[in-house]
């Protein structure tokens, strides 16, 4: 089996060139928890809890700090909800493609400026698919 | 009379989703618009493959109407590909760069990119470049020649 080490990132249709092993994302099943109810004995039966309001995908990446991608991050940021994600990604063994819809940059993302410094970039959006 | 088309909508034969306004669409046709001076080079690069691909003329006693010639988009793609003077793999990418400058736009709105023309079957690359030659490029050079 080989580790995915890389993907394609699609934002709006087009590529976006970002930091290598920066890539993260969730796949918006959200929280889930199990609770106990108890019926008697010292027997309990399991409830199953679906969290609805954590049921969003969150898609990250980073991006170098360039003028190009400066505006890239606006553009994204003006968009509002209106992004579409892809993040693409093959080893031998397979491929992965995950599409998050209704994307959103919701935090007030940085813009370091320095030799290492990046543009870190996280969208929220539906669940992926 | 103005013999120019502006604009021709290429009906894809299988459709392909892209990205528009937030969610995944299902693409019908592509909307493929005139080209300008900014496109110059890779028009002229696409003119000169044509022409190179034409076999050499013949002479001929027949006086046959050679106005009323009716090029389809599929018979110039087969001339170009079939031409020994021509590298149509390469044709094929200038053509490509061609339609991602704003030229092709998918459903008439949302710009041809790399990322959605990878998507594209081949069959309709070959299809949308053969109109795109058939009612911009050539119909340009056929009127020039007729004019002249």
């Amino acid at each position: 089996m080989d580790q995915l080490t890389d993907v394609t990132v699609i934002v709006n249709n087009e590529a976006v060139a970002i930091v290598p092993n920066s890539a993260a994302y969730t796949e918006g099943f959200g929280e889930q928890d199990v609770k106990a109810a108890s019926v008697g004995g010292g027997k309990v039966e399991q409830v199953f809890v679906r969290n609805v309001e954590t049921a969003f995908s969150m898609a990250k990446f980073e991006l170098h700090t360039t003028p190009e991608n400066i505006k890239l991050a606006r553009a994204w940021k003006a968009n509002g909800n209106l992004n579409v994600v892809q993040f693409i990604g093959s080893t031998p063994g397979g491929s992965t493609i995950r599409t998050f819809q209704k994307a959103s940059l919701t935090a007030d993302y940085e813009v370091g400026i320095g030799t290492d410094a990046t543009v870190p970039i996280e969208f929220k959006s539906n669940a992926s698919i | 009379m103005d013999d120019f088309v502006l604009e021709y909508q290429y009906d894809l034969k299988r459709k392909f989703n892209y990205a528009k306004s937030g969610e995944s669409k299902e693409a019908s046709f592509i909307l493929l618009k005139a080209p300008n001076s900014t496109n110059r080079k890779e028009c002229a690069q696409l003119k000169q493959a044509f022409f190179r691909s034409l076999p050499e003329p013949k002479e001929s006693t027949d006086n046959k109407d050679e106005d009323s010639v009716d090029i389809k988009a599929g018979d110039v793609m087969v001339l170009i590909a079939r031409s020994p003077n021509v590298d149509y793999a390469e044709f094929l990418e200038i053509a490509s760069k061609l339609m991602i400058s704003n030229v092709a736009l998918v459903d008439g709105d949302t710009k041809l990119t790399i990322p959605i023309m990878n998507q594209m079957s081949n069959d309709d690359v070959e299809g949308m470049v053969g109109e795109y030659m058939v009612n911009f490029i050539l119909a340009s050079a056929l009127t020039q020649a007729k004019d002249s």
